[in-house]
């Protein structure tokens, strides 16, 4: 449900802030019939952007589109930044003058991004009104009436601040900019249209790793705006105790009515952060796996674990560092009741999912990769998302696994940590440390370590000489 | 100081107040009611469509044909084609075998018992073992699928050829009890029984015998016959994922599709189950949504429709109520705007006090609106409805916003006043 409002502020945020601050330099102030056309370019810009989300769906052209609009947006933004360094009155003409056009435009853009965002979840899973219905759609009426009036609090404030609302403009157009330029790149890199050079790519990639944290950029901005209308905010001077009472109180009204505007756009800004603190730290992260036990093989090279300890129906996670430096983690579970010990024990990784591993939630055993539950009875057993069987000997009191089965298992993780490898350099049997050896070679499921290319040339030429002989 | 205008403003006239309330809470209550009983079953629909784990109910390919007489489901091949009951292994050989918790087949027929005609036989596995290649012990059978089956005695054994459940609807009608003997007529043979348990299940389970598979398949003379398979499996309810693949496979990034493709959707189980066994249709079960949601959904435009009128009559009461309100109170009104006040801040005393209004109106009516959906509840569904919390907030809203509509219209005339005319007098 914060989903939806979460992708309202990514969408919109720019927008509203963009034109809050562009509004406030328009040289007429926005009043009915104006006001209405205003309304009606930006509801066009959205019916328009629905329209196209729809076409391009239909027509397999949704990269197109990512690339075709936030072009447009961003050739805009280059028009209103020139238009914004002109001179005094010139330039509220030129501004009312994009305003319309720049309004449409920039609708469709964050109504079609919105709608991108958005089309692969539904808001319900059943037509009859439902709790979850009621709060998606709660949860858009207030991300509108919260973004209407940061619009409005933003153009009262920028009109307050003189010149500095020009910076902040530049300011906002500069971070729009880069965020539908890197989109425009990327869908060009996606089409083929550009050529995909190494350096191209890497650039592209640090851009869109950013995208992410666009609208904590623009609560920055907005947060600057709040500042900079307390700083310029007019005082009630010591002069002024000699004017009549009658204009003081008048003054001091409208100092309050001030203030109050600021505290409200202070404290929207607030909430708007607070929300995207909130999915971004909490509500969108994957589940977190139960810290694993470390345990270390006996004298024998095994590991016994009693099944005492592992009874309660609990998922009892262990790690074990195999040779080659990999974090093997592996778990025991009780796969019936605690009277009657049977216990599963599997690698924590799936042959189909990987490594990401599982976790229980109350009774429910849960593959974190694809939110699969699995049928608790059937863990040990091969096949579907299960968890890999780890090959062990059993006996009602302890469970007892060779390490030799756990290195096998080594392949399954790709979590590594840094150890000295158990097994150097193959060829001159010089000790290695996992991380930063020059070479290493997967042979049969074993990594090998390298200290040079010339062994790793030899290893490579005849691996089964010194595989066989390092064992 | 705008708090204590509001509050004197609230306390003057406080019989047309209470009747504004009145009206108000009158419309929540109705709204609440409506409301009420609608989110307790699409609540329960969602659970259910987003739970995971759900039945899949695998029946021969000729039973889904579709014949609607008069929207009466006809479907002549209906009851002439069955599945073997040693295809059953194949559904746990799918490659999601490991989700699946237990299979039940089924076999229907009638018989008489007694003088007093026929009545439904249910053949099934109770606990019965199913050998597997990867797992020799393998049971299963209803008392492993369906929980909410509750049988008062005990349950019959899968082997014993003398052991029955009577549903509990067939037991009063029959007068029959734990370890009353009937014997089962069928139409290829007869067999005797001791009724073992009284089952209740709260469907059509109720109103039949229920008994092992074996014996029902000798009164047909149906050896290794079933009619139908109720899987239970361990599902991924459908989601962003499986949507984008729906609408292009061609969009998932690689690694998407890996994870797609290794998901166990339940429709990924059904389509699985279909290919393992040969000409069946396998399509998952929803009980609520066939039940109850079949009733909300028709009537949801209805309601929908008795709350906008219930809305609009509402905001006509307020609005003639804040009509004489403003009339009253004209030469105050004149007084604030003589003393300086801005229109919209008389505006902003008389929303706001509609604005309460709007709340008393609806915490009263959501209370009352709550009873009256239970009572409604007990005699349309015979259960007691779930209050959804979120109505609470959706009433109270609803309510202000009713309050609101019939103010705004009435409100429009504090403009007009001027103060000379109305402290004058010559109003």
């Amino acid at each position: 449900m914060i989903f939806y409002l979460v992708s309202m502020i990514h969408a919109f945020l720019p927008e509203v802030f963009l034109f809050g601050l562009l509004l406030s330099q328009r040289d007429a102030p926005p009043k009915d019939r104006r006001f209405r056309l205003d309304v009606g370019a930006i509801l066009t810009g959205f019916a328009g952007a629905y329209l196209l989300q729809r076409i391009a769906l239909w027509s397999h052209a949704t990269t197109h589109m990512g690339v075709v609009l936030p072009a447009v947006a961003t050739g805009l933004c280059l028009l209103l930044g020139s238009a914004l360094a002109l001179p005094a009155p010139s330039r509220q003409t030129a501004v009312r003058v994009l305003t319309r056009p720049a309004l449409f435009l920039l609708s469709i853009q964050a109504m079609a991004d919105f709608l991108a965002r958005t089309t692969d979840r539904t808001m319900t899973s059943t037509a009859v009104v439902n709790t979850e219905l009621i709060l998606n759609i709660g949860m858009m009426a207030g991300g509108t009436g919260v973004l209407l009036a940061v619009f409005f609090l933003c153009r009262h404030a920028a009109g307050r601040i003189g010149e500095h609302a020009v910076w902040l403009a530049w300011l906002a157009l500069l971070s729009a900019m880069i965020l539908w330029g890197t989109q425009v790149a990327l869908g060009l890199l996606q089409l083929g249209s550009l050529d995909a050079t190494g350096a191209r790519l890497t650039f592209v990639a640090k851009l869109t790793q950013l995208a992410p944290f666009a609208p904590y950029g623009q609560l920055l901005l907005i947060a600057l705006l709040v500042g900079l209308s307390y700083a310029k905010h007019p005082r009630l001077s010591a002069a002024s105790e000699a004017i009549r009472t009658a204009d003081l109180r008048k003054q001091r009204s409208r100092l309050l009515i001030e203030r109050r505007w600021r505290t409200t756009l202070a404290v929207l800004t607030g909430v708007l952060l607070a929300t995207m603190l909130y999915n971004d730290l909490y509500a969108s992260l994957p589940p977190r796996l139960s810290p694993a036990i470390e345990i270390k093989p006996d004298a024998t090279d095994r590991i016994q674990i009693k099944v005492d300890d592992v009874r309660d129906g609990k998922l009892h996670r262990y790690a074990y560092i195999s040779g080659d430096g990999h974090r093997v983690r592996f778990f025991l579970i009780n796969r019936y009741d605690p009277a009657h010990a049977q216990i599963g024990v599997v690698y924590d990784a799936c042959k189909l999912c990987g490594d990401q591993g599982y976790v229980q939630h109350g009774n429910e055993i849960i593959c974190v990769a694809c939110n699969v539950r699995i049928f608790v009875p059937s863990i040990g057993k091969a096949g579907g998302c299960n968890p890999i069987p780890l090959p062990h000997e059993a006996t009602n009191e302890v469970i007892t696994i060779a390490t030799a089965e756990l290195e096998k298992g080594a392949r399954y993780f790709t979590e590594t940590v840094e150890v000295e490898v158990a097994v150097a350099d193959p060829v001159t049997g010089a000790a290695l440390v996992n991380l930063t050896a020059a070479f290493k070679y997967d042979y049969r499921g074993r990594m090998f370590y390298f200290e040079n290319q010339n062994s790793y040339d030899s290893f490579k030429d005849n691996p089964e000489k010194y595989a066989t002989k390092s064992e | 100081m705008f708090f204590r205008l509001l509050r004197q403003s609230f306390l003057a006239g406080r019989r047309r107040k209470v009747l504004a309330v009145v009206t108000v809470s009158l419309a929540a209550a109705l709204i609440t009611t409506l409301f009420d009983l609608s989110v307790d079953v699409g609540d329960k629909m969602a659970r259910e469509m987003k739970s995971y784990g759900s039945n899949i109910h695998v029946v021969p390919k000729s039973e889904v044909v579709h014949a609607g007489v008069d929207g009466v489901g006809y479907n002549p091949l209906s009851g002439r084609d069955f599945l073997d009951e040693k295809s059953l292994v194949d559904i746990k050989e799918i490659f999601w075998r490991n989700n699946i918790t237990g299979i039940a087949p089924f076999l229907k027929t009638t018989a008489t018992i007694g003088p007093r005609g026929a009545v439904p036989v249910i053949g099934t596995y109770f606990n019965h073992p199913l050998p597997l290649p990867d797992d020799e012990n393998y049971r299963t059978g209803v008392t492993l699928i369906n929980g909410y089956w509750n049988v008062t005695g005990r349950w019959p054994r899968d082997d014993a050829s003398d052991e029955a459940l009577a549903g509990i609807a067939v037991a009063e009608e029959r007068g029959l009890s734990v370890g009353s003997r009937v014997t089962l007529q069928g139409t290829a043979g007869a067999a005797t029984v001791v009724i073992t348990g009284i089952l209740s299940t709260g469907t059509d389970e109720d109103g039949a015998i229920v008994a092992p598979l074996a014996i029902v398949q000798t009164i047909t003379g149906l050896a290794g016959k079933v009619q139908s398979v109720e899987v239970a499996a361990l599902t991924v309810p459908e989601n962003e994922l499986s949507r984008k693949a729906g609408r292009d496979k061609e969009a998932l990034t690689p690694m998407e599709y890996d994870l797609w493709y290794c998901t166990a959707y339940v429709s990924t189980i059904a389509h699985q189950i279909e290919e393992a066994v040969v000409n069946v249709s396998a399509r998952p079960v929803w009980q609520v949504a066939s039940g109850q949601g079949v009733v909300i959904g028709k009537i949801q435009f209805l309601m929908l429709v008795v709350t906008i009128a219930a809305f609009l009559s509402a905001a006509v009461g307020v609005s003639s109520l804040m009509n004489t309100t403003i009339t009253e109170r004209a030469k105050e009104i004149g007084l604030m705007k003589a003393l300086g006040a801005a229109d919209w801040e008389i505006f902003l005393l008389f929303l706001s006090e509609a604005t309460v209004i709007g709340l008393i109106g609806g915490l009263v009516g959501s209370a009352v609106g709550s009873g009256l959906s239970q009572l409604v509840g007990l005699t349309v569904f015979g259960s007691v409805v779930a209050i959804p919390w979120i109505g609470l907030p959706v009433v109270i809203v609803t309510a202000v916003f009713i309050a609101l509509a019939g103010s705004i219209v009435p409100c429009r005339a504090i403009a007009r006043l001027l103060p000379v005319e109305v402290l004058y007098g010559r109003h």
